[in-house]
């Protein structure tokens, strides 16, 4: 059972726009160029966004070409109002314009389009029903960059949901969702139980590794008696138990402060609490991985009484203004959160510069905007050393299929597939190609028919980032 | 909660009756499970796919294994259900990484309970003689739920003697329970069989042990108990007489209780209640007539108290109605009685409370503030009956109408959807998209309802929504904090509807009509089988086993719809007892 105040969440709000201190706007002398970024954390939300309050183009652009504007050079009054919060954060952010999910568009699955969007947003593949549950059939690219750069002796990857368990959207494997933990104080025993307790040599501790070989060899023998769906099942608990081992020795021999869990009694406390612990935990090297999962805002977070967000406004987008403002405030609420995350991450010294600058975050969404469009989605990048930061690219709808959008018409073109963006992080990662051990290509959807049987290419990356 | 009365004794008698009816000594496999049922040649085995403990039945089981030993509980991550809500749904039950961390993290705060007072949980001195030896070989045939073979016990003992020879023998008990405690004999509950069939034959005959367990987490949520284990030690748990004699014992066990209450919760979303904001201005006049003033005051009671409240009426109305009533599902869906508490009363029902009566007395642990520790509920409900002109059954009681309702109005279209959904069994297809609606009126809608007359203006709502709204705006009685009305913005509230793809469709004046037509329904009969079959089997039914819910469909309608008797059949039958050959 939630409990929700109001008051708490205005002044959450408050807090998270006016108590940022001014980052530097220079581009940051950078370690080697190219150099990967050490961490990932995917910040997915719901809705979309809402673009004619999202998108930035103070120069008048063309809408029909692919182009780039430099965000250092925008004031505060340029940038748009869903993302003003993140102003003073725009030397180390890229906005991406453009992009859809068009595989999702395209997905037979026939499922609410809030879960299809879930399942293709980090795993750029298709849904798979099982027994009437709509799952992911391939894992999403936090685990497969997890499985590349995690430590074997700490966390692989840590997944929090905020404002109560949201809809998963990653999947460890094919038919494995990873659902996010609500449960702050939960998450906080698993990331910070077993630290700084490497002092004991007790017989409990001595003897772990003898007691879960032996635990392993009973998931071995179960496992030849089974049918080959349940060997698997008992096979991955086998794995992990293996893995289990050196992830106690390795967590319990770190040295960490363990942050504080303070008040978790609302959205905005959660959000907080989310923030102080992933930085912490990252800061010591416990996990390089997550996802933060936001459900949706409840309305007292932005000062709407009385009404179901989902329902009342981001549904009713495309014929309230009422709405749009209200689903502005949304993802410019979101956008504050975001700000407060590389407060923290930039806060927290390393090597030449900061935290922030190892750390990746990528924010996405489960669908382009409220209601239900999955055609030119809002996606951001910060921090990390592979891409120049400070940009704003624009990518025009040049994809020969017909979208689905918001004003009931089918449009004649969409953005470009997501699938390229998947695969760019992928490739910041140095994440290989499974087949060929070269850089990594393409996410499992490699090709789409378009309008007319026209191909639609969703393999390689997005080439401007590398600009 | 130990104390609760046995259930009404008249009951088991016909339950009896009725489930082994087919043949005089209760075991004729040939016309099992009823007179109505399949041919010999329709009888169906279960795929007995791996099933694992859910964190309910985990935290039963070690509750059960060390009573009187004080475990506390665990904390599991949160997980998938399969689709119906059933948290014991193999579908989706590949172990990730929080859980086999939760696992390794139990079974030492297990062993570190049992530390506590170890000779009181051995029941000798653990450094005398062979005592933590012996106890550690009988514990683990409770663990795993079998006796251990020659080969498993030697690698258990050899280990302890290494471990009491290096360490201390409490270190060696302490690590002999871990390392029983993360193995799959106690995590997962395989079915593998007893032997291999005889040629021809597709199923094979579940063992003595396999079906002690099959039974005891299905009707107790736990691990079995002495009786059950000394019974298969005998063999005697396949003689079906005997089970079903086991399965009328257990259900007269405080355990039962707790286990339809589950069933319930998780089929009809009772952990929804109370997850719903509600907007505290709106009804603002509510608090104030009690005396509230202050926003802070409000949110207190209404989140920490009401809503409470208002999810564990819930239980109390299962429990009461199945184990201390009739036991008949329309009963569930049609009375007026209830158990409710004083705020309850008065906020939602408006009427006064008889505190003379003798109350249900209603424990439960429940998240903190904030959702994240768990702390303690206990209330007591007094029974009560309700107005029969504005309630019928549990669906027009508090709890799903605060569930399933916007801050300020109530929400027709869940409303609609959970009953089609949970009592119809009928899949809806959501929609791929919603296409925007036209404002044909420049008005604003008057009251709620006539917010969603817009859904029978668009051809591609009008489809599902005629089903949907015609069920869930029968409603329109309950506000979002479950009291009744009469008029809804000042306007009289108009609740007709019309029940439609059933046995019983037609024309409905308000939601009382519909839960009759509801609870006389078929259909609703038919749809409550299927769900207690994924619930017993922990998956959803195939094609392959049509002819057991068929039959299983057949005796409840036969039954009067006696839940009971359900459940007894379901434990019965032959899928149940039997797993087919590995393809």
């Amino acid at each position: 059972m939630s409990r929700f105040n109001r008051r708490q969440f205005l002044t959450g709000l408050g807090l998270a726009t006016g108590s940022l201190f001014l980052p530097s706007l220079l581009p940051r002398a950078r370690g080697a160029t190219g150099a990967p970024p050490k961490r990932l954390i995917v910040l997915v939300t719901q809705h979309g966004a809402w673009m004619p309050t999202w998108a930035m183009n103070p120069a008048g652009n063309p809408t029909d070409a692919v182009w780039e504007q430099d965000l250092t050079t925008l004031s505060e009054s340029d940038f748009s109002r869903s993302l003003a919060p993140l102003h003073p954060w725009r030397a180390r952010t890229i906005a991406i314009e453009g992009l859809s999910m068009v595989s999702g568009d395209i997905d037979p699955a026939g499922v609410l389009r809030h879960e299809i969007g879930q399942i293709h947003v980090l795993t750029g593949n298709e849904v798979e029903m099982v027994s009437g549950l709509p799952v992911g059939r391939s894992p999403s690219i936090d685990q497969l960059i997890a499985n590349h750069i995690a430590l074997p002796d700490r966390l692989r990857s840590v997944e929090l949901s905020v404002g109560g368990v949201a809809p998963v959207v990653n999947y460890r494997d094919r038919l494995q969702p990873l659902l996010g933990e609500s449960r702050m104080s939960v998450a906080h025993e698993r990331l910070f139980g077993l630290v700084n307790g490497a002092s004991g040599a007790n017989a409990a501790t001595l003897e772990q590794g003898r007691v879960l070989s032996l635990v392993e060899e009973r998931y071995q023998l179960l496992a030849n008696q089974l049918s080959a769906e349940d060997q698997q099942k008992v096979g991955v608990h086998r794995d992990l138990i293996s893995d289990l081992q050196s992830q106690i020795e390795g967590l319990k021999s770190a040295s960490c402060e363990v942050p504080e869990l303070g008040s978790v009694d609302n959205y905005a406390g959660e959000w907080t609490a989310a923030v102080s612990m992933l930085t912490a935990a990252m800061s010591c090297d416990l996990v390089r991985v997550a996802t933060v999962n936001l459900s949706t805002l409840p309305g007292e977070a932005i000062g709407i009484n009385g009404e179901d967000v989902h329902d009342a406004y981001a549904h009713q987008l495309a014929s309230s203004q009422e709405a749009v403002d209200a689903m502005t405030n949304y993802t410019a609420y979101h956008a504050a959160e975001v700000a407060e995350l590389l407060t923290a991450l930039d806060a927290i010294p390393e090597g030449n510069g900061t935290m922030l600058d190892n750390t990746l975050v990528l924010w996405t969404s489960e669908l382009a905007d409220g209601i239900h469009s999955l055609d030119r989605m809002p996606n951001m990048l910060f921090g990390g050393q592979t891409w120049n930061m400070g940009r704003y690219l624009h990518y025009p709808s040049d994809t020969p299929y017909e979208a689905w959008v918001w004003d009931g018409n089918r449009r004649s073109s969409a953005g470009r597939p997501h699938q390229k963006l998947l695969s760019s992080v992928m490739r910041a990662f140095d994440v290989p190609d499974p087949d060929t051990g070269e850089q990594w290509s393409a996410m499992p959807i490699r090709e789409l028919r378009g309008m007319g049987g026209a191909t639609i290419d969703c393999t390689g990356v997005l080439d401007e980032l590398w600009t | 909660m130990k104390n609760r009365q046995p259930w009404n004794p008249d009951i088991a008698v016909l339950a009896l009756g009725l489930a082994l009816s087919g043949g005089a000594a209760g075991c004729n496999e040939t016309s099992e499970p009823g007179p109505t049922g399949p041919e010999p040649e329709m009888l169906v085995a279960d795929p007995a796919p791996l099933t694992r403990l859910t964190a309910e039945q985990y935290n039963n089981t070690v509750r059960d294994l060390f009573d009187p030993v004080p475990i506390g509980h665990i904390i599991f991550p949160v997980e998938l259900e399969g689709r119906g809500g059933f948290e014991n749904n193999v579908t989706l039950n590949t172990a990730t990484p929080a859980l086999v961390e939760t696992y390794q993290r139990a079974a030492r705060q297990v062993a570190d309970a049992v530390l506590e007072d170890l000779p009181g949980a051995l029941g000798c001195d653990p450094n005398a003689g062979t005592c933590a030896r012996d106890w550690l070989v009988g514990f683990a045939e409770r663990a795993w739920r079998r006796p251990l073979t020659t080969a498993e016990q030697e690698v258990l003992l050899q280990n302890f003697d290494t471990w009491a020879t290096d360490h201390d023998v409490t270190s060696a008990v302490t690590l002999s329970i871990t390392f029983l405690l993360q193995s799959p004999d106690f995590i997962y509950v395989p079915r593998l069989g007893a032997d291999a069939p005889a040629p021809g034959e597709a199923a094979i005959p579940l063992t003595d042990w396999e079906l002690a367990a099959r039974l005891s987490y299905f009707l107790w949520n736990s691990t079995p108990d002495a009786e059950l284990m000394d019974l298969a030690r005998e063999g005697r748990l396949r003689d079906r007489q005997v089970l079903a004699d086991q399965a009328f014992r257990m259900l007269a066990d405080w355990r039962a209780v707790d286990m339809v209450v589950s069933f319930h919760r998780q089929n009809w979303d009772f952990d929804d209640v109370g997850a719903n904001p509600i907007d505290l201005d709106f009804y603002g006049p509510v608090f104030e007539e009690r005396g509230m003033t202050e926003e802070d005051d409000k949110s207190d009671f209404y989140y920490l108290e009401y809503s409470p409240q208002a999810r564990f009426e819930s239980d109390v109305f299962i429990a009461q109605h199945v184990f201390y009533g009739d036991s008949r599902l329309e009963t569930l869906l049609t009375t007026n009685r209830t158990w409710v508490t004083q705020n309850v009363a008065e906020i939602a029902y408006q009427q006064p409370l008889d505190t003379e009566s003798e109350p249900v007395s209603w424990s439960a642990l429940i998240p903190q503030e904030g959702n994240d520790q768990l702390r303690a509920y206990q209330q007591e409900y007094f029974p009560i009956e309700l107005d029969p002109t504005q309630r019928a059954g549990l669906f027009t009681m508090v709890g799903f109408l605060i569930a399933k309702a916007g801050p300020s109005q109530p929400a027709p279209v869940r409303r609609g959807v959970t009953i089609i959904d949970r009592l119809l069994c009928t899949e809806l297809h959501p929609p791929g998209d919603v296409p925007p609606l036209e404002e044909a009126e420049t008005e604003a809608p008057r009251t709620n309802r006539e917010k969603y007359e817009i859904h029978k203006r668009s051809e591609a709502c009008a489809g599902c929504h005629a089903s949907i709204d015609g069920i869930g705006l029968t409603f329109e009685n309950y506000d979002s904090m479950g009291r009744w009305r009469d008029t809804d913005n000042g306007f009289p509230v108009d609740a007709s509807g019309e029940l439609l793809s059933t046995d019983q469709d037609g024309p409905v004046s308000n939601a009382v009509e519909l839960m009759r037509k509801l609870g006389s329904s078929r259909t609703v009969h038919d749809c409550y089988t299927r769900q207690w079959f994924r619930y017993a089997f922990g998956r959803n039914e195939t094609i392959d086993d049509a002819p057991t819910v068929l039959a299983l469909q057949e005796g409840f309608w036969n039954s009067d719809g006696n839940i009971i008797e359900l459940v007894v059949n379901l434990a019965g039958s032959y899928s149940f007892r039997h797993r087919r050959g590995q393809p």
